[in-house]
């Protein structure tokens, strides 16, 4: 019985359909972030101590992979750009790109535009870490030291880690990793680090004071080709699986309710996302020390341009991050030449006012 | 299709759905009434699997739905909630789109072709390129059964599925309260089962083809329009008292009797 005949008048007509566009709102963010990423690049190679033409780094870069051109590179040019700049710069990419990577990851997870890779506690347990190693390390074990370059990174990796591990344990219950206990375990452990670097730092004495202060602010001073490959090889899965948890993230945002809804392996793509976020950010601290703001300010940015599409944001935050990341540097080693500002400085420098004048901008666009 | 088994499901040491028996029937209008607190939200929690009776259980085609996997569950059945958060800046075609997701993690034009049909049919198709938190909330909910449509394009190609609606109507206008009922009518009539969780007892009535009535968790009758939804019933059921005007051959409509509060009913456990 179709009593519910009642007359309505049609709302839309096939004709009116438009056809809309199946590439995501501000594709074209990402080709214009590489091309960006490659020009700071080569600005990178070119700016410093030794002023280098831009045609000469291409020429180095040329020669690096095998080509001819018809510029010249001096020896000395080409030894600067592949033992000092070069590692630097690349360092300074992968950093920045997995620093906004992770940023971006943790702001899906916790659905919240202000959430950090520091939240799970990957960069207090990796500052502990290298910490200990520095003040307590080379006290009782001096063999160990700085001798091995290897030895700050690799304890740092490892303090990032546990202290994640054991912030997941606790915020998991019944088979569920519960995002609202992630945040408040991070936020007692971050807390427990931060008493625990300060007892540290009251044992520690001058030099190694220095030292923990240095590598607290960030610096991309120890960059070196085994450093990078071992970034490089944290970072691959983040660019491996991007692709693929992108839509799932997209549906995230409704709510991990609806998104379970929509099919998503909620529980995996959490687990799985603080974990790529861990390697990367971790791999990153290990290497480079504290650097803030990058995760927050590129997927920011990413963010007022094309929106909250993660199959854009994702790739586009994480080149932001890569160009970000280089530019500062360069700041930050030639704007008190021959004084090197530590990086972390810089980004906090830079970052915070650039954060709060969006914020304000935002502020005056959306009257409340 | 799905099925509740003796079915109860307790909140804070309370039972809010107890021992309810039913079998959704595919191609059929199921609206859902009750008052406040009457257990609607938390049956429809159940058969989306957000929530797990404590006794009983739910099946999906003869299967306990705790042993189906989410990513097969999705393809047949679509859940639009009493408010789903969107205040981010999304376009309302997006939206539509994730709809696609249990099918194809890379959509294409044919996935572009449902999302758009989908959005026409809920009366949004100039509305596509609009970001979600410029829409009224009527428009949002709009969006989201556009979402569910688009979600069970195949089912609804092979007639089977599942969609539960819960207090679709509740933000919308009086065109657009039919128009989603309506859209309700046509989705059934494709072959898949619609849950329909209602307040507005005339719409049921204009629109169901059986109705449930629920109280303190129970539920107190189904059956169709006809047999269930009488005065005593309805007043048992939402506690209020009815006037029932059929027009000739058509479905009863209710008014509200003066003085209808019940004062002994109010403020009971």
């Amino acid at each position: 019985m179709k009593s519910a005949a009642l007359i309505l008048a049609p709302l839309d007509s096939a004709v009116t359909q438009r056809r809309h566009s199946l590439r995501p709102r501000g594709w074209w963010l990402v080709p214009v972030l590489a091309a960006a990423l490659l020009a700071v690049l080569v600005a990178a190679l070119s700016i410093g101590a030794l002023p280098i033409a831009p045609a000469s780094v291409v020429t180095a870069l040329a020669n690096a992979v095998g080509f001819e051109t018809a510029w010249a590179v001096s020896e000395r040019e080409a030894l600067v750009i592949a033992h000092i700049r070069a590692p630097r710069a690349i360092m300074g990419a992968l950093a920045g790109a997995a620093l906004a990577i992770g940023g971006v990851l943790m702001q899906a997870l916790f659905r919240n535009p202000l959430a950090d890779p520091a939240l799970v506690g990957v960069s207090s347990g990796a500052a502990v870490a290298a910490a200990a190693v520095t003040v307590i390390g080379s006290t009782f074990f001096v063999d160990l030291g700085w001798s091995s370059p290897f030895v700050l990174p690799a304890a740092a990796f490892v303090g990032g880690w546990l202290t994640v591990l054991l912030t997941l344990r606790l915020a998991r219950s019944a088979g569920q990793t519960r995002i609202e206990q992630v945040l408040l375990a991070g936020i007692a452990i971050n807390a427990l680090a931060g008493a625990a670097i300060g007892l540290l730092m009251l044992i520690a004495d001058d030099a190694q004071l220095r030292e923990v202060a240095f590598w607290s602010f960030g610096s991309l001073g120890r960059a070196n080709w085994p450093s990078i490959a071992w970034l490089a090889v944290a970072l691959l899965p983040a660019l491996v699986l991007y692709r693929l948890v992108a839509p799932w993230l997209n549906a995230l945002l409704l709510g991990e309710g609806e998104a379970a809804l929509l099919g998503v392996p909620v529980e995996r793509v959490k687990r799985g996302a603080i974990i790529v976020t861990c390697l990367a950010v971790g791999a990153t601290v290990a290497f480079t020390g504290l650097i803030g703001f990058v995760g927050l300010v590129a997927p920011h940015i990413v963010r007022l341009l094309a929106g909250p599409d993660h199959r854009v944001l994702l790739p586009a935050a994480g080149l932001l991050g890569a160009v970000l990341l280089p530019l500062a540097d360069l700041f930050a080693r030639t704007v008190a030449a021959p004084v090197e500002l530590p990086i972390g400085l810089v980004t906090a420098l830079l970052g915070a006012p650039f954060f709060l004048f969006l914020l304000l901008r935002e502020r005056r666009e959306i009257p409340r | 299709m799905m099925a509740l088994d003796q079915v109860t499901y307790e909140r804070g040491g309370r039972a809010v759905v107890r021992d309810v028996c039913h079998a959704f029937t595919a191609g059929r209008v199921t609206a859902l009434l009750g008052a406040n607190g009457a257990g609607k939200s938390s049956l429809v929690r159940l058969l989306s699997g957000e929530a797990r009776p404590h006794a009983g259980r739910v099946r999906w085609r003869e299967r306990c739905l705790t042993a189906c996997p989410v990513a097969e569950m999705a393809r047949c059945r679509a859940v639009v909630s009493q408010s789903v958060p969107s205040p981010f800046a999304f376009r309302a075609v997006d939206l539509v789109m994730l709809g696609r997701l249990p099918h194809t993690r890379h959509p294409d034009r044919h996935d572009l072709d449902i999302a758009t049909e989908a959005l026409a049919q809920v009366g949004l198709s100039g509305f596509a390129e609009r970001m979600v938190d410029t829409l009224s909330g009527g428009e949002r909910q709009r969006v989201h059964v556009a979402r569910a449509l688009a979600q069970l394009h195949e089912a609804r190609r092979k007639g089977q599925g599942i969609l539960l609606l819960d207090e679709p109507t509740a933000h919308l206008d009086l065109v657009h309260q039919q128009r989603i009922l309506q859209i309700a009518r046509q989705v059934a009539a494709e072959g898949v089962a619609v849950l329909v969780v209602l307040h507005d007892v005339n719409l049921a009535a204009a629109y169901a083809d059986e109705v449930m009535l629920m109280r303190d968790g129970r539920l107190l009758a189904v059956g169709s329009v006809a047999m269930v939804m009488t005065c005593p019933l309805l007043r048992e059921a939402l506690m209020i008292d009815l006037t029932c005007v059929t027009p000739e051959g058509g479905r009863p409509v209710f008014v509200p009797t003066p003085d209808a509060l019940q004062p002994e009913l109010e403020n009971q456990p």
